[in-house]
């Protein structure tokens, strides 16, 4: 049974209303002296309490989509990751790197016909270079599909869900290709291709879009070449680092911002919603460092930003004066940042660390994105 | 009060608790049969749930900071903000690491002494790393067709020499403007160490700097000031030489094989570092997908399969026994590369 998805909401909801009911009825059983029906009703509260805890928690992720699958939980619970491994040959994938799954539209009204509402195409990115691999879902907006753009190389977005984040939220909930026409139709917004993906590119596990160290996954490698690559190699996108950039909330807020300022050559713009700035290092993360300090330094961004030269990227870092932990930290990375680099702020009064937040956001975000990036010509 | 003050939590976990108390102590009292003890017994078990619940929620809430005031948790907070945007970066940053006044300077073409072949124009600039703040002394060779008006829109491979160790690649600039074998199809960066100090290579341990340097500054400064295109399969990087170039040419098409598709090495192989070490090109093969990249091993006096261990496909690397010419190393390279145009 899914994770994710009525049936499992409806057993759990059933088991709750069960257990309730059994208590009530079966009440007068415990209602002797002595220790153990003691335990027997304290057993009973904690069994009943439980149950609608599992309930209301799955509840929760259905709605914002933290964990897709029990693979997902069951490497988080126990901190054992796997990677999904690469093919031995290493040379399996002959073409673009990208598998097409199904081809949709979105619920939009005339979103049936491509040419007014674009085509979601969901995809299985397979890296060439790293053997890493990620569902990803791809928006091709209306204009890709219209006559009067057939020559046009579409500037292109990466969007990072946060950690734990599932992928189909970015449409459904942040709702980021309805956003992206909305803008395009009233004229705010240039039409862009949006790739999109969450960081668990390794089930279940936060690796900050780091190259791990010790041989472990280079999930740097994979978001910033292999990605760009293969869909470079299978769409009408620009080539150029000038038609590239990322946006993401959170943990994908860190990862657009790391992964454009380590690789400017490949991305002009970087929008972090709520992102951090530290080298996280946790639970859900594993050994990302190899327990070298300075390599984890290298991927502290304020570090980075007051030590090392500031690279020709333009970002965009959201933050709020209160109900956000990122405030002094985005001021000081602003304070700090040094030319060629540009640093935009969007400071809300308050607003904390949730989807109200990043939903307020997106569309400034996209606006911005737009304003920062080029198409090119074939 | 506000939704992740101490005070309101506190309050929540003593109504929980106190709730959970309450419903076991006061149990037998509702055991008894008919309609009222019934929703005695509903009553008490929903309030437990819910104090519970309530308890759970703020807590985990006051953990993550997801909801840090109550307009905020019921979505009527203001949506106003403040966006000072800073604007674009200057789209000459990549060209102008190139110092300005050397980079477009052809030497004359006609003065072709009789007996030698057509001429390089040679171009010397300094490269001042835009990301990662390192210089470097650029001997840019340019193809003799390079300036020619029907060759105006012919892009080129471009091949890096690394000549950051001591002694490096001593005799190739005079062998490429002598005119004594046709120059290569490609765009030659010989690349030499400011004030002959060595610039790391990314297999050593101030590698975040080198990547910058090798992968990026280097390769947007030639490509935005030459008719060179960005593409992996238009780059490729030479060194050899008692030093440790050809380790770091080796290294760069393995490692970054996402901007290096081709790498060369001449003379007699070093290993760099200790055997199984991150920076032994063996280890790196053992541990991550063989890449896309030829490499050509020239007079190293050891096969490719010594060097690197087994060799999987898409790898190919190739040996050329001695005498080590660093002309043909450079043929091999420019043939091996394509000029990167897209392809359709």
């Amino acid at each position: 049974m899914s994770l994710t998805g009525l049936p499992l909401l409806i057993l759990l909801a059933a088991l709750t209303v069960a257990g309730f009911v059994a208590v009530v009825r079966f009440w007068p059983r415990l209602a002797a002296q002595g220790p153990r029906s003691l335990a027997g009703r304290a057993g009973a509260l904690a069994v009943t309490q439980v149950l609608l805890l599992a309930t209301v928690l799955a509840a929760a992720n259905n709605y914002f989509g933290f964990y897709g699958s029990w693979r997902d939980l069951v490497s988080v619970a126990t901190g054992h990751y796997a990677a999904s491994a690469p093919s031995p040959l290493g040379a399996a994938q002959n073409g673009s790197g990208i598998t097409i799954n199904s081809h949709g539209t979105l619920p939009i009204p005339g979103g049936a016909d491509p040419a007014r509402g674009g085509r979601l195409d969901d995809v299985t990115v397979r890296g060439q270079l790293t053997g890493l691999s990620a569902h990803a879902l791809i928006y091709l907006p209306p204009q890709y599909f219209q006559a009067s753009y057939r020559k046009t190389l579409f500037p292109t977005v990466i969007v990072s869900s946060g950690y734990p984040g599932d992928v189909t939220k970015l449409v459904t909930l942040l709702r980021y290709p309805a956003r992206l026409v909305d803008g395009i139709n009233a004229g705010q917004d240039k039409p862009m291709v949006l790739v999109m993906m969450s960081p668990m590119i390794i089930s279940g596990r936060d690796t900050e879009c780091t190259d791990v160290a010790g041989g472990g996954p280079r999930a740097g490698e994979f978001w910033s070449v292999d990605v760009t690559s293969a869909v470079e190699r299978t769409y009408r996108v620009s080539q150029d680092a000038s038609g590239w950039g990322l946006v993401g909330d959170s943990t994908g807020g860190y990862c657009a911002l790391k992964l454009a300022m380590l690789n400017s050559d490949r991305f002009s713009a970087a929008a972090s919603l709520s992102g951090y700035f530290d080298a996280l290092q946790d639970g859900t993360t594993g050994d990302l460092y190899g327990g070298d300090p300075v390599f984890r330094r290298q991927n502290d961004l304020l570090w980075r930003i007051e030590h090392l030269p500031s690279p020709p990227i333009a970002a965009l870092l959201t933050t709020s004066r209160t109900g956000e932990s990122n405030y002094g930290p985005t001021m000081q990375f602003a304070r700090d940042a040094k030319s060629p680099m540009r640093v935009s702020t969007l400071v809300r009064a308050s607003g904390g660390h949730n989807f109200n937040t990043w939903n307020a956001e997106v569309p400034a975000a996209l606006q911005w994105l737009s304003s920062h990036l080029a198409a090119s010509a074939s | 009060m506000g939704v992740t003050s101490k005070l309101f939590l506190v309050i929540l976990g003593l109504l929980a608790l106190a709730a959970c108390g309450l419903t076991i102590w006061r149990w037998p009292r509702l055991a008894g049969r008919g309609p009222r003890p019934v929703a005695g017994r509903i009553g008490l078990l929903l309030t437990t749930q819910i104090t519970v619940l309530l308890a759970v929620a703020a807590l985990t809430n006051d953990l993550f900071g997801f909801y840090t005031s109550w307009s905020d948790l019921f979505g009527v907070g203001s949506q106003r903000y403040q966006l000072k945007d800073s604007g674009v970066v200057r789209p000459d940053v990549n060209a102008a690491q190139l110092q300005a006044g050397k980079t477009a300077t052809p030497a004359s073409q006609t003065s072709q002494s009789p007996g030698s072949g057509p001429k390089a124009t040679e171009v010397n600039t300094t490269l001042v790393g835009l990301r990662s703040g390192i210089t470097a002394g650029l001997e840019v060779f340019l193809p003799p067709e390079y300036y020619a008006p029907a060759d105006g829109r012919r892009y080129y491979p471009a091949i890096v020499v690394d000549d950051t160790s001591d002694p490096g690649v001593a005799t190739l600039s005079s062998d490429l403007m002598s005119g004594k074998q046709p120059p290569p199809q490609a765009v030659v960066v010989i690349v030499h160490g400011d004030h002959h100090r060595h610039i790391p290579c990314v297999s050593e341990p101030d590698a975040a700097s080198a990547e910058q340097f090798w992968g990026q500054d280097l390769r947007t400064a030639v490509a935005d000031s030459y008719r060179v295109r960005l593409s992996p399969a238009a780059w490729g990087v030479m060194g050899g030489g008692p030093g440790n170039g050809g380790d770091c040419a080796i290294a760069l098409a393995l490692e970054d094989a996402g901007r290096y598709s081709a790498a060369a090495v001449f003379g007699r192989w070093q290993h760099p570092g200790p055997p199984d070490s991150p920076a032994d090109p063996a280890w790196w093969l053992r541990n991550y997908p063989a890449p896309p990249s030829r490499l050509l091993f020239a007079a190293t006096g050891e096969p490719p399969q010594a060097i690197l261990g087994p060799v999987r496909p898409p790898l190919q690397a190739m040996s050329a026994p001695g005498p080590a010419d660093e002309l043909q190393t450079l043929d091999w390279l420019a043939q091996t590369l394509q000029n990167g145009a897209p392809q359709s």
